[in-house]
């Protein structure tokens, strides 16, 4: 036996789910090591029996092996492989041979299920798990096309994720992708078990507001991408399909859209941009029109509204402010709910937040209308992440409005303009229409 | 350097978010002004006095309230009442301007010249004239005032209490006849009524911010008419019939004849008949509201010429023929010569449940 | 047609910035009647002009201005392009603080007019900071957004138009091309044009949409004197600072929600006029980077920032911005004139030479 081996051996002789057992296959010794807690150890052994006893020979070699992946010549090969969930065997008569076999494995895999952020309605309600094989599969299930690359690139430091990158050839861009694979491949220090470490390994800016790789669970939504020309990511142990490059069309138009008669998706897509709009517009403009620009109401409707702000003690934006901090705890604490108490948080948020502080004369009760109607607004927008990106947008709106009225509304969006105009994915910026090619590609 | 771009970031953020909480720049909330939706104008000795008609919004409804005050320029009297209030008061919502007739008659010139430099004071707001004290007038209307602020300018709103004999004139309409060569105002007349908030007396004639003269309620549909409102919903009584106006149209023409202008204006009516005495046909009916209109508009015609006044604006139809600086003159030169032929031509459109006869 | 969009949009809404606000007073001033004379005699002009500009950018080979005055060798270039250098910073001080000026009137009276310069400014400083593609492709999403705003005011101020005031045709005697107002009224057309000079590496246009473009800013060049003279007559409409804007003033729309619309016509436009203001200041910053390639962009950017905005801060008063306008006529009649003949002449040249290299336009 190789030193290298019984050093390997030694090693892990104290984990609790490490298995070195001596056995006979085929009338030759062997010695199998693993971990008891990814590979069904019993399983594998009567299907190793199955197998040899059927393949001509006498001896044992790599042919009479079931699932045999070749011979471990280095530590570090034999290490990474038993971490990834395969089998040494070990012959005792020979030396420094070690093979590497995929063995039966223990089923620690979810089923396939429905997905658990995105509603489908009309539309296939599969969504991608947290294998990478299995999501290639899915993926190859949807898109049946020679067309589709499938590529693996194991990245990141001590114990490298692998990451698959799926395209369209002939509809991907090739720069993008070869750009793409390389800072993958490079990569040698970031983690990418979380999104943030899957954006620093692709070389983007930390800080920026806007999501670079939309994620999707749905594989019906992936598969369009991939028709679209976009990039597909899967990183190890995240179910989720990972789109690149993104672009602010995306916020509005989902796959599943095309589902519907093609007047109702326009409007369906009306909608969501009119959600959009509101989310970041609304507040600052309740604040501006109250504080700062009251002559830009009608008569009567100035009056109903200084009616409703009659005795609340503090200026428009704190106000505004202090129920918007509100609706986002209550937003952020009903995600971590547990469905027993989800409800009646609910209710408690509804009543005494609505109703209880109107009548305490914190607030006035128009603004409830406004922020409860800028809140369902929010929603409309396809995306989870997206959502986040325009909630934190409309503070800038919102601070601008208060402290020059109107005017502050339309230099806050225009500010807002810039900066998703600002972003760009690898030289595609984030406002490109759909399908337009960019005229000169210039970094 | 990083770490200090960092937090010259933050205390950005923070500094604006903080300017912004303090309601920066002495900005009031709207529930901390005054929104005052009449202005009355008076003139005193030395100086103005302002009449504002104040909506105050009390949890339950609305309370009015009238405040006034006395100064040298309009400006002084505002600041003068603002300084005696608890909210700020807000011109930008008036809708209403209430001058005394004795400033209309001593000439407006000035006070349309305030208006439209001031961005205070909405230049859509409408010119009323009022033919009694102001004072008297506002306490009579604040007692009468139910919860709904807003009955004095409904009186005025086309889809409240308007009627075609009303005319409508705005602040901008008033300052641009100061100015124009060829184009007069002519501005409603309310004075408090016995039974109804307001009653409207007919209206005024406006040259050159000065008002010339009086035209009864009648006569102003004539100018409205003309204006290109349309004529909906008037009465009108003859000797044997009543029509109600369904619709009106104002053709003109005018050219040069050696050196006398002359006009030709047709008045298109609609009518609907409404009463009729027995023996009266359709034709008749129509000879007489034809010949009512034309001596009406005779009549008036005759007297805004002496008055020099052009409300109808036939000045405008003689641009393409009179050049500019002979246009200067029009009111004292030319309008004196002007020729003009009135016709109007009536169409019933239906006479309600009961036959007529035609002939 | 679509490679050009986001030139021919930007093209057309920095016009439209600049048009409704100073341009009716000084056409207004400079005829009594017949008014349509002198501005369709401006715009002949420019538009002469743009189509020698670009055509001797496109003989050139479709490279940017810089390079072709480069070719004439480096200090010829520099002076040739000095004056507009000096334009370009005229035009940020004068356009910031005119339209502070204009906003801290209309809206904003409490606000110290510093604030409303720094809102009005810092904005555009950031966005040159950021890039010459970020600003095209904010100017396309702000348009979608401003454009049906402004679009739908515009034809509602049409409400209180009387159009015998468009009479007589012809003024007797014209003497608008006597008169300083009519050249100060080309401000309109001088500041922007220059930037198609600067856009060609990162995008393409064609001349006949550039063409096209122009055709379709004539109603509103007309529209924008003519709206106010026909609705207030000649006489009282020269008697307003900004007619345009008070003619919005008197719009009566019962059925919307708000009172006061102009404030969100002037606002369409302000956020336009912003784009514009960045692309100018990035053009400055890129004149000076191409002719001194060791100067740090974001360095010279904040300097020229600062003295921009400190010669912002100086001027006290309207009568100080007409001397700026009055000094800037002479500047302003060469970029107009000098600049495009050269770079047609330029093109010319260049093309004859048989060793010149085109940068393809098609992909």
């Amino acid at each position: 036996m190789a030193d290298w081996i019984e050093e390997l051996a030694r090693r892990f002789r104290d984990e609790s789910d490490w298995f070195d057992e001596r056995d006979s296959l085929l009338g030759e010794a062997v010695r199998l090591l693993g971990f008891g807690s990814l590979v069904n150890l019993t399983e594998t052994k009567s299907a190793l029996w199955e197998f040899a006893a059927t393949m001509p020979g006498t001896a044992l070699s790599e042919k009479r092996l079931l699932g045999c992946e070749g011979k471990a010549n280095k530590s570090e090969e034999a290490v990474q492989a038993v971490l990834d969930g395969k089998l040494l065997v070990v012959p005792e008569a020979e030396t420094g041979v070690c093979w590497m076999l995929t063995p039966v494995a223990r089923n620690l895999e979810r089923p396939v299920g429905s997905p658990n952020l995105e509603n489908v309605i009309r539309g296939p309600a599969a969504a991608f798990t947290e294998s990478v094989e299995t999501n290639i599969g899915i993926a190859r299930q949807y898109l049946r096309s020679a067309m589709l690359k499938a590529d693996i690139v194991p990245t990141g430091g001590d114990s490298p994720t692998r990451v698959a990158i799926l395209y369209m050839a002939g509809r991907a861009d090739p720069d993008f992708v070869r750009k793409l694979d390389e800072n993958l491949r490079t990569n040698k220090i970031e983690d990418v078990s979380t999104l943030q470490g899957v954006i620093s390994a692709l070389g983007y800016p930390k800080r920026s507001l806007i999501t670079k790789l939309n994620s999707t669970e749905l594989p019906s939504e992936a598969a369009c991408m991939l028709r679209k020309g976009k990039v597909i990511l899967f990183v190890d142990r995240m179910p989720y399909a990972l789109i690149m490059p993104t672009l602010l069309w995306d916020l509005f138009a989902l796959e599943s859209d095309q589902n519907f008669p093609v007047y109702i998706m326009y409007g369906i897509r009306a909608l969501r941009v009119i959600g959009a709009l509101l989310t970041i517009l609304l507040p600052a403009l309740y604040v501006a029109l109250v504080a700062i620009n009251p002559e830009a109401l009608r008569i009567q409707l100035a009056l109903s509204v200084a009616q409703s702000r009659e005795g609340v003690p503090y200026p428009a934006f704190l106000e505004t402010l202090t129920m918007l901090l509100i609706l986002e705890l209550i937003l952020e604490g009903s995600i971590r709910l547990p469905k027993s108490v989800g409800p009646t948080i609910t209710m408690v948020g509804g009543i005494i937040l609505g109703q209880a502080v109107v009548s305490a004369k914190l607030v006035s009760n128009l603004l409830i209308i406004v922020l409860a109607a800028t809140t369902i607004a929010n929603s409309t927008i396809a995306g989870f992440q997206n959502s986040y990106a325009i909630r934190v947008l409309k503070y800038v709106t919102l601070v601008l409005s208060a402290i020059f009225g109107i005017i502050g509304i339309f230099a806050g969006f225009l500010v807002i303009c810039g900066y998703l105009a600002s972003q760009s994915t690898y030289g595609v910026n984030y406002l490109q229409f759909p399908g337009w090619k960019d005229e000169a590609r210039h970094e | 350097m990083r770490v200090y771009l960092r937090i010259l970031k933050l205390a950005a953020a923070l500094g604006l978010t903080v300017a912004a909480g303090t309601g920066c720049w002495d900005y009031k909330d709207i529930n901390h002004r005054s929104l005052p939706v009449v202005l009355g104008l008076q003139t005193e000795e030395e100086g103005y006095r302002v009449f504002l008609k104040l909506p105050e919004p009390k949890e339950e409804g609305t309370d009015v309230k009238v405040v006034s005050a006395a100064g040298h320029t309009i400006t002084k009297a505002i600041d003068q009442m603002a300084m005696n209030l608890e909210s700020e008061v807000d011109l930008l919502h008036l809708k209403i301007i209430l001058v005394h007739v004795n400033l209309a008659q001593m000439g407006m010139g000035d006070v349309f010249e305030f208006f439209m430099r001031a961005r205070d004071i909405s230049p859509k707001a409408l010119v009323v004239i009022c033919d009694e004290e102001l004072d008297p007038f506002f306490r009579k209307i604040g007692q009468r005032a139910d919860p709904n602020v807003s009955n004095l300018f409904d009186f005025f709103e086309k889809n409240a209490g308007w009627s075609p004999q009303i005319a409508l004139s705005r602040v901008w309409q008033v300052y641009r006849s100061v100015h124009s060569y060829t184009r007069d105002v002519v501005v409603p007349i309310i004075r408090s009524g016995s039974r109804t908030t307001i009653e409207h007396v007919g209206s005024a004639v406006i040259r050159n911010g000065r008002m010339v003269g009086r035209i009864s309620p009648d006569e102003t549909l004539l100018f409205n008419v003309f204006n290109g409102e349309n004529g909906q919903g008037k009465i009108e009584v003859m000797k044997n019939a009543s029509v109600m106006i369904s619709g009106t149209r104002v053709t003109r023409r005018g050219w040069m004849d050696g050196g006398t202008p002359r006009l030709d204006a047709t008045l298109n009516l609609s009518v609907d008949l409404i009463e009729l005495k027995e023996e009266m046909t359709e034709d008749q009916v129509m000879r007489q509201l034809s010949e009512q209109f034309k001596s009406r508009f005779d009549r008036l015609f005759e007297q805004v010429r002496k008055e020099k006044a052009d409300i109808f604006a036939f000045g405008q139809d003689f641009r393409r023929c009179i050049p500019r600086e002979r246009l200067r003159d029009w009111r004292e030169e030319d309008y004196g010569r002007l020729k003009v032929e009135f016709r109007t031509r009536v169409a019933i459109e239906n006479d309600g449940y009961i036959k007529t006869k035609q002939k | 047609m679509s490679r050009s969009v986001h030139v021919l949009l930007f093209y057309f809404v920095a016009h439209l910035g600049l048009i409704f606000f100073i341009y009716p007073e000084d056409i207004i001033a400079c005829a009594e009647e017949g008014h349509w004379v002198p501005i369709l005699v401006g715009f002949a002009v420019h538009v002469f002009f743009l189509w020698l500009f670009v055509k001797g950018l496109s003989l050139g080979g479709n490279r940017d201005m810089v390079s072709l005055y480069l070719g004439l060798g480096k200090a010829p270039a520099v002076l040739l392009l000095l004056p507009v250098f000096v334009y370009y910073a005229m035009v940020d001080v004068i356009t910031v603080r005119a339209y502070s000026e204009i906003v801290s009137i209309v809206f904003l009276e409490k606000t110290p007019l510093w604030a409303v310069m720094a809102l009005l400014f810092l904005i555009p400083v950031w966005l040159a900071n950021v890039g010459i593609r970020p600003i095209f492709y904010a100017t396309a999403l702000v348009a979608i957004v401003c454009l049906p705003l402004f679009l739908f005011i515009f034809a509602a101020s049409f409400q209180s138009v009387d159009w015998r005031y468009f009479f007589p045709l012809f003024d007797r005697h014209y003497d608008f091309l006597w008169d300083s107002s009519f050249y100060k009224s080309f401000f309109a057309f001088a500041g922007v044009f220059l930037f198609l000079g600067f856009v060609q590496p990162y995008f393409t246009f064609r001349i006949r949409g550039l063409m096209w473009a122009s055709v379709l800013l004539v109603p509103f060049f007309l529209f924008s004197v003519y709206i106010p003279v026909l609705t207030f007559g000649e006489a009282t409409a020269s008697n307003f600072h900004y007619p345009f804007v008070v003619t919005l003033d008197t719009l009566q729309i019962n059925w919307l929600m708000f009172e006061r619309v102009t404030v969100f016509f002037l606002m369409s436009l302000l956020t336009f006029v912003m784009l514009l203001v960045a692309l100018v200041l990035w053009q400055s910053v890129e004149l000076a980077v191409r002719f001194f390639p060791r100067m740090n962009r974001g360095w010279t950017l904040l300097v020229l920032s600062a003295i921009v905005f400190g010669c912002c801060l100086r001027i006290r008063s309207w009568h100080d911005i007409e001397l700026l306008f009055m000094w800037n006529t002479w500047i302003r009649a060469y970029i107009m004139l000098v600049v495009p003949a050269t770079v047609y002449w330029i093109g010319r040249r260049a093309k004859k030479e048989p060793d010149y290299e085109s940068i393809s336009t098609n992909s």
